[in-house]
């Protein structure tokens, strides 16, 4: 017999939650639990029968997984047990390796993953200078500036990151870098500001890091 | 009682109220909370490849090395995050291999640590009989919603319904409150996209709290300082999705156990909100 899985359905059968994708019969029980529905292209329903018809392109072009927000509703009510939440996790990260990620919340989970990977844990006001300045997202950040005052007055953003022993432990921790082929190049070079700035924010972070540790021994050895 | 303590991110910034008031109010009930020493980001819901299972896993890891068999994580997410982690790592042998392969040399993980959200401390280990016997303020007069939302109840656990869970409620009941049912005490506040598409968290926390409130709430109670920066700091934006002011205070379910076992209001926290409880908390003469 030969196969008549698609390459997509393959590809996704060894990821965490795509090794169930054929098992949907579209019964939208995920769509109707969905709280997001309405800022979706798809649904979760009509991703899964995309996938199974192999619209790679389409998508992981959409803005559906992005807006996502793991609720697990689809999840815990599907009757055919499919994990659409892991599976939607997995469809953003096929987005970015092949250079189809454009939402705002794709350069929020790089500049996340960016932050803890340098601490070992998360210091917010370092999160916020990497998204902002890897989205210059103007309009966001200026709803956001009232939330900031408040939250400072509160107490509520650190002013020091905190930081594991080795904070180079995390690499090994995480996935080694995806080589983009041509193809995924190309589609990439449309998005070289967010690469480029997240290139130079972490070198002046590590400058800085270097220059206070240096610092701080130099009074430690006095 | 001892447990080891994974405090997570946020604990350390935004939702200080929230460790203050746990470690407090576990204290006052006789149980031990050890931190984990040099614990790391659990990755959030953003974790990639193998690190959905490899970040957390780290923790375990160290919990083992530690000597703690139990590990309680106060924030939904990490608390998602550990218990996958530990659950792949005891049904899945190559995912073990993985974590272990990963790990810095001399830490190694067998995986054999439970992970434990403290409500769940709360309702299935110290049980609610106990807590009640300790309660010397109960929180007569205060009508609470207890809100769920998502990563407490689902993915399925052994503790609650993913529908229609219970525990927060019948926690509040053991406090002397009076628990208000609402259609949305399960559903998402929409806190994973506060950053990016600030819009659409105000429009689901708006759903939330206009639901709350109209089902007589005075006060919301949680588990989960995501859900808090969603219902607390957005709150004002939550207001204008819905078109109308829903002015209400939103605490931690530790700050009411600890005002219910007596511990001065002072001492939980209450400053740091956003939506301030302490008008409220001042009728009620605490």
């Amino acid at each position: 017999m030969t196969n008549v899985l698609n390459p997509f359905v393959v590809e996704l059968l060894e990821r965490p939650g795509g090794d169930k994708v054929l098992q949907c019969y579209q019964c939208a029980t995920c769509s109707g639990s969905c709280p997001v529905i309405d800022e979706m292209q798809y649904g979760p329903r009509r991703i899964l029968h995309l996938i199974q018809s192999g619209e790679e392109a389409l998508v992981l072009s959409s803005r559906d997984m992005w807006f996502c927000v793991s609720c697990y509703s689809c999840a815990s009510r599907c009757p055919r047990e499919i994990p659409i939440t892991e599976l939607m996790a997995t469809l953003r990260e096929l987005a970015v390796e092949k250079g189809y990620a454009e939402d705002l919340e794709a350069d929020f989970g790089q500049s996340f993953m960016e932050t803890y990977k340098h601490h070992g844990r998360l210091f917010e006001p370092e999160l916020m200078i990497r998204y902002y300045l890897r989205t210059f997202d103007i309009k966001g950040l200026l709803g956001m500036l009232p939330l900031a005052l408040p939250m400072l007055l509160k107490d509520k953003l650190p002013f020091l990151p905190e930081r594991i022993e080795n904070p180079e432990e995390m690499e090994a921790l995480l996935p080694e870098p995806h080589t983009p082929s041509a193809e995924e190049r190309a589609r990439r070079r449309r998005r070289w500001l967010p690469w480029l700035t997240s290139g130079v924010v972490t070198l002046l972070l590590g400058a800085g890091g270097l220059a206070w540790h240096v610092v701080a021994h130099r009074k430690e050895d006095e | 009682m001892k447990y080891g303590y994974y405090p997570g991110c946020t604990l350390l910034s935004s939702a200080k109220e929230y460790d203050l008031s746990l470690r407090l109010s576990f204290a006052q009930l006789g149980i031990e909370l050890v931190e984990l020493d040099d614990w790391s980001c659990c990755g959030a819901v953003h974790g990639e490849g193998k690190g959905v299972i490899a970040l957390p896993a780290r923790n375990l890891a160290l919990a083992e090395a530690q000597g703690l068999d139990t590990i309680i994580a106060p924030c939904s997410g990490c608390y998602r995050n550990l218990r996958r982690a530990s659950q792949s790592v005891q049904k899945d042998k190559a995912a073990r291999q993985m974590v272990n392969e990963s790990l810095v040399e001399g830490l190694e993980l067998k995986g054999n640590v439970r992970v434990l959200h403290p409500l769940y401390v709360l309702t299935h280990e110290v049980g609610l009989e106990r807590i009640k016997a300790q309660v010397v303020r109960p929180l007569t007069e205060m009508k609470v919603a207890a809100y769920y939302g998502c990563m407490l109840t689902r993915p399925k656990d052994e503790f609650d319904s993913t529908e229609r869970p219970t525990g927060l409620d019948e926690l509040l009941v053991a406090l002397g409150a009076t628990p208000v049912d609402y259609p949305f005490k399960a559903k998402c506040c929409g806190g994973a996209l506060a950053i990016s598409h600030s819009e659409v968290t105000a429009k689901l926390t708006g759903k939330v709290l206009d639901s709350a409130k109209g089902a007589g709430a005075d006060t919301v109670t949680l588990a989960c300082p995501m859900c808090h920066t969603a219902l607390d700091l957005y709150q004002g934006k939550a207001a204008r999705a819905v078109g109308h002011d829903l002015e209400l205070p939103v605490l931690y379910f530790t700050q009411l156990l600890g005002l219910a076992l007596g511990i001065e209001a002072s001492r939980l926290g209450f400053q740091r909100h956003i939506v301030s409880p302490e008008p409220q908390l001042a009728r009620l003469g605490f």
